[in-house]
C-alpha cells in the first residue's frame, strides 16, 4: 500500500510541477491595460436593455456594478491583497492573461448585482463559468474579512446621531434602528429534502435579519438560519437578543419626559416580533384608539426603513432575489453578508442608493408576517409612553 | 504472530520507514539474522542517534527487502538462535508499533515518532484515573479516546503527561467522559428530531461565523453549537479542560411548543384579535425569556405566549461530533 501511495503522490507532485511550469509562462496582464476590461465590457454590453445608453458611461458603470467608479476602486483596494494574481495561482482569462483585481471585482460584483448565471456573466467578461465561480467566491471571502468595519454596531457617538435622526424624521425619541427579516429563496438538491428549510410558503429559504439605521445602513445582521423558523424565533437565536436582554446593548441614556414617563433605547419592528422592553412593535387590536393609531402610523413609518433597506438590498444584489439553485449552505450566508457589506460601503462612500434599482414590491413578496403574541409588560409600558409622547407632540404642533 | 504479521503484507517502504523510525540503518544487510545478531542492537539508543531519519532507500535495498519478506515467514525465531535479549528488544519495538502488548521499558528509550495513523490503537491502563463517578466502561472509552489523540499527535511531552498520570491527563479524560455522557443524553432526548447543520453569520457575535446544529420536531427547535471534538493535545486541551468546569452552566435548554401553527396564526389574526378581545399577556421573564436566549446559554423558545415550557431537556454544546470534512451540499455557488 505504502509504495502505491507514494507513487501516486509522486505523480501528483510531478503534475503540480508541470502545472506550475505552464502557469509561470503565462503573460501577466500589464497594469496599464487594466482599464481595458471596462472599455471592452462597456462596448459589448452598453446596448443591453435597461442600461442607460452608450453616452453615459458613469451611469452605465453604476447600472452594471451598483457603485460609482470611485467606490469601485475603494472596494478593489480592500480586496487587492487577496485577489491579486500572481503567476503560480492567478486566475487567467480565455487568452491566458492573468486577471487584474479590477476585472475580478467587476466579475464578482456583476454576478452579485445581476444574479445572472455564471455562464452569462462569464460571457460578458470573456471568461469561463468556472472562473466566474472562483472569482466570485474569492471576492466574497476577501470582502467578508476586509470590510467588517463597514458593518458594526454603532459607537455611542454614532448611536446618538442615529437617535437624533430618528427623532427628527419620525418624532421617536431614543429609537436606535429598525429591524426586519427576509427570506433568501433557494432550491435544494433532491437528497437534501429537510423540511427545516421549507418555509411557510413551501419554499426552501434562508433567513436574513437586519437592523438598519436612518440611512438604511445595516448595523447588525444575522443570517444562515432556516426559513422554516418564525421571525420571533430567529430573533431569539440571534446574539443581539441575548445582548439586549442582558442589558449589554441598547442600554444608553434613558430620556425622561413630563409626567415622569421614561423612554429607554429601543428598536422598532413589525408584528412578527415580540414586544420587548427594547423592541417596540405596533398595536395589534382592531379597535385602536386615536392615540394608538397615531403611534402605529409613526412606528410603521420608522419600521419602513428596514423594509426599504431590504428592498434596496435585494434589488441591488439580485442574486439574493432570485431562486438560488442548489447553493452551498456554508457559502450562502457569506454571500448574503457581502451584499449587506456592499450596501453599507456604497452609503459610507457617499454614493446614493439607486431607488430605481430597488424592488418595486415588498422584499418578501408573498410572505405574511406571522403575528407574534408575546408582550412584555416593560415593553408595553414603553410603548404606552411613546404613544403618549407622540400624541402630546402632535397636539403641541396642532395648537401652535 | 511476530513473523506472520506484517512481513508478508508490508512493502519495502513501509519497512524502511519502520527501520528509520526506530533508528536502524536501512542500507545495511537486511537479513533478519544479521539484524538480530547486530552488535549495535544492544544499545538501540546509540543507533537512533547515529541514524537520523532517512526514509529513502536505494533500489538495491528495495529488491533485497522484497526477497527478504518472502523469506522472513520461514526464518527461525531469534530465540532459537539463542539471543533472547535481542528478541526482547525486537518484541518491544514491534509491540510499540503494533500494540501487541507486553512491551518492556526498554523500548521507551527510543526517540519515538508515532505513525500518523494507527490502525489498531492500543489501550493504555492509567492508574491515576480513579474517579468513581464513572463506570469502567466509560473509562475504557475515555482511555481509548486519549490514545487516539496521542497516536494522532507526535507531541512527546503530551505522551509523557499521560504516562505519568498527571492531573492534566485526568482532566482531559474526565472531560471526554463527560462529553460521552452528554452525547448519550442528547441522543436520547433528540430521538425523533430532524437534524440540520447550519452556518450562521451573526455580526453581534465575537466570531461572526459559526456552525450550529439544529434539531427540529414540528415547531420545536433546539440549537447547539457545533464544535470539533478533541483531536489535538496540549494547549487547546488545557483550555477545553478548564471549560469542563463550566459545563453544567453552559447548557442549551429546550422548551417545547405545545401549539402547532394553525392557519390563523399564520395569517396574522386569531379569533381573539379579530374580535378585539386580545388582552395583554404579561410574560414572566424567568420562564419566558431566559430560556429564549441564544445558543451560547439557553435556547429555543416558544413563538407565542401560549406556549408552555414543556421540558427541561438539556444539551451539551460541546459534543458536536463534528466532521469538518463533511460537506453540506454538493451544490456550487450557483
Amino acid at each position: 500500500m505504502a509504495p502505491t501511495k507514494k507513487s501516486k503522490k509522486r505523480n501528483k507532485d510531478s503534475k503540480k510541477l508541470k502545472k506550475r511550469k505552464n502557469l509561470s509562462v503565462v503573460p501577466m496582464e500589464p497594469r496599464a491595460s487594466d482599464p481595458d476590461w471596462w472599455e471592452i465590457f462597456w462596448h459589448k454590453n452598453c446596448s443591453l436593455s435597461g442600461s442607460p445608453g452608450r453616452n453615459d458611461e458613469a451611469a452605465g458603470f453604476k447600472y452594471f456594478f451598483r457603485t460609482s467608479k470611485k467606490t469601485f476602486d475603494y472596494i478593489c483596494s480592500l480586496v487587492r491583497e487577496d485577489l491579486i494574481s500572481r503567476p503560480p495561482s492567478g486566475l487567467i482569462n480565455i487568452e491566458g492573461r492573468l486577471l487584474s483585481v479590477e476585472k475580478q471585482v467587476a466579475i464578482a460584483m456583476r454576478r452579485l448585482a445581476s444574479g445572472e448565471s455564471q455562464v452569462s456573466v462569464g460571457a460578458a467578461f470573456g471568461v469561463g463559468q468556472s472562473t466566474v465561480s472562483q472569482v466570485t467566491w474569492r471576492f466574497v471571502e476577501a470582502l467578508e474579512q476586509r470590510a467588517k468595519h463597514h458593518l458594526q454596531w454603532p459607537s455611542s457617538s454614532r448611536l446618538e446621531e442615529i437617535k437624533s435622526q430618528f427623532e427628527a424624521f419620525f418624532g421617536l425619541p431614543n429609537c436606535c434602528g429598525a429591524i426586519d427579516a427576509t427570506h433568501i429563496i433557494m432550491t435544494l438538491p433532491a437528497v437534501q429534502t429537510s423540511d427545516d428549510w421549507c418555509d411557510t410558503n413551501n419554499n426552501y429559504s434562508m433567513f436574513l435579519q437586519g437592523i438598519v439605521d436612518h440611512q438604511m445602513r445595516f448595523i447588525d445582521i444575522v443570517t444562515g438560519w432556516p426559513g422554516a423558523m418564525t421571525t420571533s424565533r430567529l430573533l431569539k437565536c440571534s446574539r443581539i437578543f441575548k445582548l439586549c436582554d442582558a442589558g449589554e446593548r441598547l442600554n444608553g441614556n434613558v430620556k425622561k419626559f413630563s409626567g415622569g414617563s421614561e423612554i429607554r433605547e429601543y428598536l422598532v419592528g413589525g408584528v412578527g416580533y415580540p414586544l420587548l422592553p427594547w423592541l417596540i412593535t405596533p398595536y395589534e387590536n382592531d379597535n385602536l384608539s386615536p392615540l394608538n393609531f397615531n403611534f402605529n402610523a409613526v412606528q410603521g413609518a420608522a419600521k419602513l426603513l428596514a423594509v426599504r433597506a431590504f428592498s434596496q438590498l435585494k434589488g441591488s444584489w439580485r442574486i439574493l432575489n432570485k431562486v438560488m439553485w442548489r447553493p452551498d449552505k456554508r457559502k450562502l450566508p457569506s454571500i448574503i453578508l457581502v451584499c449587506c457589506l456592499l450596501q453599507n460601503i456604497i452609503i459610507d462612500n457617499g454614493d446614493e442608493l439607486q431607488p430605481d434599482v430597488a424592488l418595486s414590491g415588498h422584499h418578501d413578496l408573498g410572505y405574511q408576517e406571522h403575528c407574534c403574541k408575546q408582550l412584555d409588560p416593560l415593553g408595553n409600558n414603553l410603548r404606552e409612553n411613546l404613544a403618549k409622547h407622540l400624541h402630546q407632540n402632535k397636539e403641541r404642533v396642532c395648537s401652535s | 504472530m511476530l513473523c506472520s504479521v506484517r512481513a508478508g503484507k508490508a512493502g519495502p517502504n513501509w519497512l524502511d520507514r519502520l527501520r528509520s523510525n526506530k533508528g536502524f540503518p536501512i542500507t545495511d544487510n537486511l537479513e533478519l539474522d544479521h539484524f538480530l545478531t547486530d552488535q549495535n542492537l544492544d544499545n538501540p539508543c546509540s543507533l537512533s542517534d547515529s541514524n537520523p531519519h532517512s526514509t529513502r532507500a536505494d533500489p538495491r535495498s528495495d529488491a533485497n527487502l522484497n526477497s527478504h519478506h518472502q523469506d522472513n515467514s520461514s526464518s527461525n525465531s531469534p530465540i532459537e538462535n539463542g539471543n533472547p535479549s535481542s528478541f526482547g528488544i525486537i518484541t518491544d519495538i514491534l509491540s510499540d508499533l503494533f500494540n501487541m502488548g507486553g512491551a518492556s521499558r526498554n523500548s521507551k528509550c527510543f526517540s519515538k515518532k508515532y505513525p500518523r495513523k494507527q490502525s489498531n490503537p492500543k489501550i493504555y491502563s492509567i492508574p491515576s484515573v480513579t474517579n468513581g463517578d464513572y463506570a469502567d466502561a466509560k473509562n475504557l472509552c475515555c482511555l481509548q479516546k486519549e490514545d487516539n489523540i496521542l497516536s494522532s499527535n507526535s507531541d512527546n511531552s503530551s505522551k509523557g503527561c499521560i504516562d505519568s498520570g498527571s492531573d492534566m491527563a485526568q482532566n482531559v479524560c474526565l472531560k471526554v467522559v463527560e462529553e460521552e455522557v452528554w452525547d448519550e443524553k442528547c441522543e436520547k432526548e433528540l430521538k425523533g428530531y430532524s437534524k440540520s447543520e447550519v452556518t450562521v453569520i451573526d455580526t453581534s457575535d465575537d466570531v461572526w461565523k459559526s456552525d450550529k446544529l439544529i434539531f427540529r420536531r414540528k415547531s420545536v427547535w433546539k440549537v447547539k453549537d457545533k464544535k470539533c471534538k478533541l483531536r489535538s493535545y496540549g494547549r487547546k486541551k488545557r483550555k477545553q479542560s478548564s471549560e469542563t468546569n463550566d459545563l453544567p452552566d453552559r447548557i442549551v435548554s429546550a422548551s417545547k411548543k405545545t401549539k402547532v401553527w394553525g392557519s390563523e396564526e399564520r395569517f396574522h389574526l386569531n379569533r381573539q384579535q379579530i374580535h378585539g378581545k386580545e388582552s395583554l399577556k404579561p410574560l414572566n421573564k424567568v420562564h419566558n425569556f431566559q430560556h429564549c436566549y441564544g445558543p451560547e446559554s439557553r435556547l429555543t423558545a416558544p413563538d407565542s405566549s401560549n406556549e408552555k415550557k414543556e421540558n427541561g431537556s438539556t444539551l451539551s454544546q460541546k459534543n458536536g461530533g463534528y466532521d469538518p470534512k463533511r460537506k453540506w451540499l454538493d451544490g456550487k455557488l450557483n
